[in-house]
């Protein structure tokens, strides 16, 4: 990333953090990108079973992408809460794409590189963590983003409640409950074949 | 969105669990007024609680089996502007590479938690022209504390390196932000915050 780049985002991620929502939509492709190539990377080299370091990876897509010394800390939390997000789309798209492979479903087009990626983690544990995440969404949207916040983003109890603008108690209850339902949703899930455990 | 029914089931199981079991029976009778599906959602959460309780962490590195990666993929340099030399001071749990001389801070490596402590650090990157070539260091090198201690002591001239963190402990890694707070403080190594 070029002096000029690195600027240009962190000129975005001020303006957003300032309200401007447009600066969000120039910089979620930016980041997606950077995210992208560097989940990728790790999850080559990654040994199999091997939960994904991904709060790493989002530290060293920040230092990447933007020039840290004109951004605060706050700025940096909201920086990973975007990210959050996009590493959730990232690990679940390549489960699944692994997924389909294993289950021989030649009709999905994987890049080459892509294909030779060993499973970092177990990737049914993933697409089920995202399949209950969606579901808690639906049943209560503060804990699932908790959830992705931490789970995905890295963040810790302060930071998450920092960018969800509530107390560390607060997040701290939404994360005991979200473990709680997606724990309880999940082992239903199972127990009945994979299909939707209708919760609660 | 939440709706009503969701957030009755969130207080009542978060009322719940804050009470001790004997009285569970009493406060759910109570709460949900007859509403045996209220009820039964509220218990069922409660009781799969305690199975929940470690899902969801995040795995740790085992330092006994963890092998330090060495020369691994190259990763992109980013500068530890330590222009006098570096200095490692402690503060809530983040971990600052300091722009003053040693003297006007003091050697702080000691106020590190013991839990928290590096084993070592790795060099990831030279400025060139830095002077940081004196120490003998080559990218990729392990370089223990003390040796960290004993060169930056020795140094008299502006030194620019990158550190990784090789963690001894189990806690996660983040590298380098600002601290604007702070004037002295050019970059944070890390935060520990397992």
């Amino acid at each position: 990333m070029r002096a000029s780049s690195s600027e240009a985002i962190t000129q975005l991620l001020l303006a957003w953090r300032a309200g401007d929502q447009q600066a969000l939509d120039l910089l979620v492709p930016a980041v997606h990108g950077e995210l992208r190539r560097l989940a990728h990377r790790s999850l080559r080299r990654e040994r199999p079973g091997h939960l994904l370091q991904t709060t790493a990876l989002v530290n060293e897509v920040y230092l990447n992408l933007v020039d840290a010394r004109k951004l605060t800390l706050r700025d940096r939390t909201h920086f990973f809460a975007i990210c959050a997000k996009l590493m959730r789309e990232i690990l679940v798209h390549y489960a699944r794409a692994r997924d389909a492979r294993k289950r021989g479903g030649g009709l999905l087009q994987i890049p080459l590189d892509e294909s030779a990626l060993r499973a970092p983690a177990p990737d049914g544990d993933l697409l089920d963590l995202d399949d209950a995440l969606t579901a808690l969404n639906a049943f209560s949207t503060r804990p699932a983003r908790v959830v992705e916040l931490r789970f995905f983003g890295g963040l810790t109890l302060q930071e998450t409640a920092d960018v969800l603008n509530v107390s560390v108690d607060t997040v701290a209850r939404d994360w005991d409950f979200a473990r709680t339902w997606l724990h309880r949703w999940i082992t239903r899930s199972r127990s009945a074949g994979g299909s939707d455990p209708k919760s609660p | 969105m939440m709706s009503g029914r969701s957030q009755e089931i969130e207080r009542l199981y978060h009322e719940a669990c804050t009470r001790d079991p004997s009285e569970r029976d009493t406060f759910l009778d109570r709460a949900c007024a007859g509403d045996h599906s209220l009820r039964s959602e509220v218990e069922s959460l409660v009781a799969w609680r305690q199975q929940a309780s470690g899902f969801l962490e995040l795995s740790e590195p085992d330092p006994a089996t963890e092998a330090i990666p060495v020369n691994d993929e190259p990763r992109r340099p980013w500068w530890v502007w330590c222009w006098s030399i570096p200095v490692i001071v402690a503060a809530a749990g983040i971990y600052f590479v300091s722009l003053t001389a040693p003297e006007a801070v003091g050697w702080r490596l000691s106020a590190l938690r013991d839990d928290a402590k590096p084993a070592a650090y790795r060099v990831i990157a030279i400025a060139p022209g830095s002077g940081a070539e004196r120490a003998a260091f080559e990218v990729g090198d392990l370089i223990a504390i003390p040796q960290v201690e004993r060169f930056a002591r020795e140094q008299k001239q502006d030194v620019s390196f990158r550190f990784d963190v090789i963690h001894a402990g189990r806690h996660r890694t983040r590298v380098l932000t600002p601290a604007p707070k702070h004037p002295t403080i050019g970059a944070v190594l890390m935060d520990c915050d397992g």
